[in-house]
C-alpha cells in the first residue's frame, strides 16, 4: 500500500494529540497500529467510571487517574517502541505556547469544549501546523482538517450562541422540562448551596416591594436558629414552590392564555411526614471523599432505579432528604457549591425541585437519569463513532505527513443513510475571507460608552466570545490592560484600576468610532474592536449590554438570555452536532462542516439531482438550517 | 419473559454504560446484555476492533473460536495482543478472549477449542449472532446456511478488510427493529427481510448494473466478487494473493463478465489491482472504520434497535465512502 519514502515519513512524524478520552483513546490506537511512532498527548482530564463504555485503554482501576498517562501506558505495552510523551495538563497552560506547536507535523483534536478548540486554532494558525478536527455525539460523526490559507479555520463559521431561555420563562412561565431544570439549578440550588450572598430571583417576593426588601425575604435561604434540617426543608419547600408560585399567579397577565400553575405546601403534599426519615449506617471503610459523593437521598429512600419517574409525593421526599443531607453530611461546601452532573445529591436535588416544579405547572416530570442528561448537558457518547472517526482522522494525518495535500478530506459518519452512504466525504472548504481569526476583518462592539467600564468588555466579550485567554489591550499608544506572572506590582495595581474604569472617563476618552487593539500573545492573536456608542440595551435579549458584530453574524438560534447559558462542558468526547436543544455544544465545527455539505448539494444540483434529494437528507440538515442561510 | 422488562440494571452497569444508554436505551442495552455471539474464522484486524467495541458496549458473551497460534503478523494487525505471546503457542481465540475479558468484566468472553469448521449444527443453538472473520466463501455460505437452520434466529455477519477495501455480509433472516426518531417523528417498528450469502450472491448481475444511476449497484461489490472467485477457484487461503495475480484476477474479471452478459470496465483494472497488492495486509484505520461499523451492526441486531445494514456494506479508502448495497434490490413498493 504505503510506499517505502511514505512509510518513512509516518514513522518520523511528530504528532500532537489533544485530548485523550472518547476519540483520543481510539486515535492513540489507531495511530500507533499506522506506524506513527512519535506521539505527544496532552489531557488534563482524569478517568471517570462513564468513561470506561469507550474509553478502552482505560479500566476501572485507573479511575481518578491522568487520562493522558494511563492511555500512553497501556499503549506502549501493545506497541512497546513508540514514543509517546503523556501531558497531564491544560492545553490552554501557557508552556503550550506557539513554539511548541511549531514542533509538530500535524496537530490532532479530540476536545470535548469549544473554548480549548478555539485555543488550539488559533496556535496552529500561528505556527502554520496543520490541524485535524473531529467530534462526534451518538452515531453522528466527522473529522476536518484545518491548514491555513488553504482551508477554512475551525472559527470560518461561528456556531449558534449556546441556547438559552428569557428570564420570565424560567422564572414565571415554564412550559418545558428543561424549563424547570434551569431553574432548579440556577434557582434554588445556586441560591442554598452556591456562592453566598447572591440575590436571586426568588427573592423580593415580599408583599411589600416597595423600598427595602425585608429581612425575611433575602435571608429565606439561611437556616435559622434552633431550626431542624427538615423544619428548614419544608420551609424552603413550603416558600419556592407554595408561596413564590401563588405570588406568580397574581400577575393576572401571565395566565390570560396559559394553564394557571398549582402552588405546592408541604403538609397538603405529605401530610402524615414531618421527621426524618431513619438515618442509614454509614458504610465502614470507604475514605471519606467517597463518603460525601456516595449519599444519596434517593438511595436512602429505596428508590434506586434511575429510570423509573418519581410521583409527587416522592419527588417531595427526595427533595426534603436531599436539602437534610446537603446539610448534615455536606455542611462545609455550602455556600461554594456549583452544580456537578457527577453529583449524586446535587442531581437528586435538581430532579426532584424541577419535578415539583413541573407538577405546579402541569409539565410532563422525568427520571432521575433523564433530568440529569439535560441538567449535565451530557453528550451521547458511543465507542463505534469514535473509533469510525479516529480512523477518519489518521487518514487525514497520513496525507499531511506523506504531503498528499491534494488529496484531504473533510469526512462524515451518518446516523440515517445519505442516499446508499453511511460514511462519506468532500474537498475541506477554502477560508472564509470574511473571519476574524484567519483574516483581518473588523469587529464592531456596540456599548454605551458611559456605563460601560473596561473590566465588562474583557469579561463579557473578549474573554467570553473571542476566546482570548490572556488578553492585552491598546487604545492609540497607550497599553490599557495586560495580564501576565511578569507584573509589576505597580502595573497591576494601574491595570485593575483600569478595569474599573468606564470607557469614556480614560484620559483619552473611549467612545464612538474608537479603534480598541486587543492582543493575546499566547495564542498570537489580534483584533481591533471597532466601537460604536449606543445608549439603549433590551435586558432580555441583549443581557450583556453590549454586542459584538462581526462581518460573519453570529446565527440567531436561541436570541436572549440570563439564564441557562453555558455550553456543554461535560464529556470527554466532544462534539460537534446537536440533537437536543439543550446540548447546543461545540457547534462551530459544524458550521463549516454544514457549509461543505451545502457545497455538495450545490454539486449535485449541477447534475440535476437537487430536487430529488431523500427526505432524510433534509432532516439532517434542520438542525442548522440558521447557518445554511447565512453563507 | 414477563420479567425481562422489569429486570433493572445493576448500579454498576448503570454507571458504566450511561453514555450509550443515553443513545439506545435501556430496554436496548438489557436486550444486548442478553445476547451470545459467537466469533469463528481468523481474528483479523477489523474482527478485533468489532469485538473491542462490542465487548465494552456489553452484550451478553462472547465465544471465540480460532485455534491458529498467536504470530508476529497477528499481533501487528490487531492492537489487543502484547508482543510477548508471539509464538507462545497460545491460540488467537484464547490469548483474545483473556485479552478482551479484561475489557469489560460484565461481559462473558470465552475461548472454544478446535475450528469453526468442525462444529456441529447443534454448536450454534446458544448464540444469537455468528460472526465470521476472514474466511472461504464456501465455509461463509455453509456457516450461513447452519444459522438459517436452526429453531431460533442466529444472525449471521462475515466481514474482512483487504488493504484499503473492507466488507461486511448481514444476513438477519426476518428482523424486528424499531428505528431512531428522526427530528420530530415517532418511529414506527419495522420488519426487514434478508436473503442468505447464497441467495445473494446468485443474483445476476445486469439488473444491479440496469438500475438507475444513483442506485445502482456499487462497483466495489462486483469486485469483491471476482476476487472471491479467484480465490476459490485457484485454491487459495483468503488473502493469498500478491500483485503477481493480477493477470489472473483480471482473467477471473473477464469470464465472470462474459457470463453475466456485462462490460468487464464496469470493474476498474485499478481496484484489482489494489487487492492484489494488499494480499492479507489491512490499513489499520480502515479496520477501525469498518470494524466500527460491523459492531454497531452487531448491537443493532441484538437490541433490536436502529435500521440495520442490508445486507452489504462495502468501504473504499480511495474514494472515502461507506455505502451499502442490497443484493437483490428490495423491489420497490
Amino acid at each position: 500500500m504505503a510506499s517505502k519514502a511514505e512509510r518513512d515519513a509516518i514513522k518520523v512524524a511528530k504528532v500532537l494529540m489533544v485530548g485523550a478520552g472518547g476519540i483520543g483513546c481510539e486515535l492513540l490506537k489507531t495511530l500507533v497500529m499506522s506506524g506513527f511512532q512519535d506521539i505527544e498527548l496532552i489531557d488534563m482530564d482524569t478517568i471517570e467510571v462513564s468513561n470506561l463504555n469507550r474509553q478502552f485503554l482505560f479500566r476501572k482501576k485507573h479511575v481518578g487517574q491522568s487520562k493522558a498517562q494511563v492511555a500512553r501506558e497501556a499503549v506502549l505495552k501493545f506497541r512497546p517502541d513508540a514514543k509517546i510523551v503523556a501531558h497531564h495538563a491544560n492545553v490552554k497552560d501557557p508552556q503550550f505556547d506557539i513554539d511548541f506547536i511549531k514542533r509538530f507535523t500535524v496537530v490532532l483534536n479530540g476536545l470535548d469544549n469549544v473554548e480549548a478548540r478555539r485555543h488550539v486554532n488559533r496556535l496552529c494558525l500561528a505556527a502554520g501546523v496543520p490541524l485535524v478536527e473531529s467530534g462526534t455525539t451518538g452515531y453522528v460523526g466527522q473529522a476536518d482538517v484545518h491548514i491555513k490559507g488553504r482551508f477554512t479555520c475551525f472559527e470560518c463559521y461561528p456556531p449558534p450562541p449556546p441556547k438559552s431561555f428569557p428570564t420570565c420563562t424560567i422564572t414565571n412561565t415554564p412550559s418545558q422540562p428543561v424549563h424547570c431544570i434551569v431553574w432548579a439549578k440556577e434557582l434554588p440550588f445556586a441560591k442554598l448551596f452556591g456562592e453566598a450572598g447572591l440575590a436571586n430571583d426568588l427573592d423580593m417576593r415580599s408583599d411589600d416591594q416597595a423600598e427595602e426588601p425585608l429581612e425575611e425575604d433575602t435571608n429565606w435561604h439561611r437556616v435559622k436558629e434552633n431550626e431542624t434540617p427538615t423544619a428548614y426543608a419544608c420551609r424552603v419547600f413550603d416558600k419556592v414552590f407554595g408561596h413564590n408560585v401563588a405570588k406568580t399567579l397574581e400577575m393576572d397577565d401571565l395566565w390570560k392564555n396559559r394553564q394557571r400553575p398549582k402552588p405546592l405546601y408541604i403538609d397538603e403534599v405529605l401530610p402524615e411526614t414531618s421527621e426524618p426519615p431513619a438515618k442509614r449506617p454509614r458504610t465502614e471503610g470507604a475514605n471519606a471523599g467517597d463518603e460525601e459523593r456516595s449519599v444519596s437521598a434517593a438511595s436512602n429512600l429505596g428508590l434506586r432505579d434511575t429510570n423509573q419517574v418519581w410521583s409527587l409525593q416522592e419527588n417531595a421526599r427526595v427533595f426534603l432528604e436531599s436539602v437534610r443531607l446537603f446539610l448534615e453530611e455536606r455542611a462545609s461546601e455550602i455556600g461554594s457549591l456549583r452544580f456537578d452532573k457527577d453529583d449524586t445529591l446535587a442531581v437528586e436535588f435538581v430532579t426532584s425541585a424541577s419535578n415539583l416544579r413541573d407538577i405546579s405547572f402541569g409539565i410532563q416530570t422525568q427520571s432521575l437519569f433523564a433530568a440529569k442528561g439535560i441538567a449535565g448537558n451530557i453528550v451521547h457518547a458511543i465507542a463505534t463513532t469514535n473509533a469510525i472517526v479516529a480512523g477518519m482522522i489518521v487518514i487525514e494525518a497520513t496525507k499531511i505527513v506523506t504531503g498528499q495535500m491534494d488529496k484531504l478530506k473533510t469526512h462524515w459518519c451518518e446516523q440515517f443513510l445519505r442516499r446508499k452512504m453511511l460514511l462519506w466525504s468532500i474537498d475541506p472548504n477554502p477560508p472564509n475571507p470574511k473571519c476574524y481569526v484567519c483574516s483581518d476583518t473588523p469587529l464592531f462592539l456596540e456599548v454605551d460608552t458611559n456605563k460601560a467600564t473596561l473590566g465588562e468588555v474583557l469579561q463579557k466579550i473578549v474573554k467570553k466570545k473571542l476566546a482570548v485567554v490572556s488578553p492585552m489591550v491598546l487604545f492609540g499608544n497607550s497599553i490599557l490592560y495586560e495580564t501576565g506572572d511578569d507584573l509589576d506590582e505597580d502595573e497591576q495595581r494601574s491595570y485593575a484600576a483600569n478595569a474599573a474604569k468606564v470607557l469614556s472617563q480614560f484620559p483619552t476618552p473611549i467612545g464612538h468610532n474608537s479603534l480598541v487593539s486587543i492582543d493575546d500573545s499566547q495564542q498570537d492573536f489580534r483584533c481591533t474592536l471597532h466601537i460604536v456608542h449606543r445608549d439603549v440595551f433590551d435586558e432580555e435579549k441583549e443581557p450583556d449590554m453590549m454586542v459584538l458584530r462581526g462581518e460573519i453574524p453570529a446565527v440567531k438560534a436561541g436570541e436572549g438570555t440570563a439564564n441557562g447559558t453555558e455550553a456543554a462542558e461535560d464529556d470527554d468526547d466532544d462534539l460537534t452536532i446537536i440533537d437536543n436543544a439543550v446540548q447546543e455544544v461545540d457547534a462551530v465545527q459544524e458550521t463549516s462542516a454544514k457549509a461543505g455539505k451545502r457545497k455538495r448539494d450545490e454539486e449535485d444540483g449541477d447534475h440535476g439531482s437537487r430536487k430529488k434529494r431523500l427526505p432524510e437528507e433534509k432532516e439532517t440538515e434542520d438542525v442548522d438550517t440558521g447557518v445554511i442561510d447565512l453563507l | 419473559m414477563a420479567d425481562e422488562g422489569n429486570a433493572m440494571l445493576t448500579e454498576q452497569e448503570a454507571a458504566v454504560y450511561d453514555r450509550q444508554i443515553r443513545v439506545w436505551g435501556v430496554e436496548a442495552q438489557k436486550r444486548m446484555s442478553k445476547s451470545n455471539i459467537l466469533v469463528g474464522g481468523a481474528i483479523t484486524g477489523i474482527i478485533a476492533e468489532a469485538l473491542k467495541n462490542i465487548v465494552l458496549a456489553g452484550v451478553g458473551s462472547v465465544t471465540l473460536v480460532d485455534d491458529t497460534p498467536v504470530s508476529a503478523e497477528s499481533i501487528a494487525a490487531t492492537f489487543i495482543l502484547t508482543p510477548d505471546l508471539i509464538d507462545s503457542g497460545v491460540s488467537m481465540g484464547a490469548a483474545c478472549a483473556a485479552a478482551l475479558q479484561d475489557f469489560n468484566p460484565m461481559v462473558a468472553v470465552r475461548s472454544e477449542e478446535g475450528n469453526i469448521v468442525d462444529k456441529a449444527p447443534d454448536f450454534y443453538d446458544f448464540f444469537s449472532v455468528v460472526l465470521l472473520g476472514r474466511a472461504p466463501l464456501d465455509l461463509q455460505k455453509k456457516i450461513n446456511g447452519i444459522c438459517r437452520s436452526r429453531g431460533h434466529k442466529v444472525a449471521f455477519f462475515s466481514a474482512d478488510v483487504r488493504g484499503g477495501i473492507g466488507q461486511i455480509f448481514v444476513d438477519l433472516q426476518t428482523h424486528n427493529y424499531t428505528p431512531f426518531p428522526k427530528p420530530d417523528t415517532t418511529p414506527e417498528p419495522q420488519t426487514a427481510q434478508y436473503p442468505s450469502l447464497e441467495e445473494a450472491l446468485s443474483f445476476s448481475w445486469k439488473p444491479l448494473l440496469e438500475q438507475k444511476r444513483k442506485e445502482r449497484t456499487d462497483s466495489l461489490f462486483f469486485t469483491m466478487r471476482v476476487l472471491e472467485r479467484f480465490e476459490q477457484a485457484e485454491k487459495r487461503r483468503p488473502g493469498a494473493v500478491s500483485a503477481a495475480d493480477l493477470p489472473g484476477l483480471l482473467k477471473t474479471r473477464d469470464d465472470m463478465a462474459k457470463s453475466q452478459d456485462v462490460l468487464p470496465e464496469m470493474i476498474p483494472d485499478e481496484l484489482l489491482e489494489r487487492l492484489a497488492d494488499a494480499g492479507p495486509g489491512e490499513l489499520p484505520a480502515v479496520s477501525a472504520i469498518v470494524g466500527g461499523i460491523l459492531g454497531q451492526e452487531i448491537l443493532k441486531s441484538v437490541s433490536s434497535k436502529g435500521a440495520p445494514v442490508e445486507n452489504f456494506f462495502l468501504y473504499s479508502l480511495t474514494k472515502h465512502t461507506g455505502l451499502i448495497e442490497r443484493v437483490p434490490p428490495l423491489k420497490k413498493s
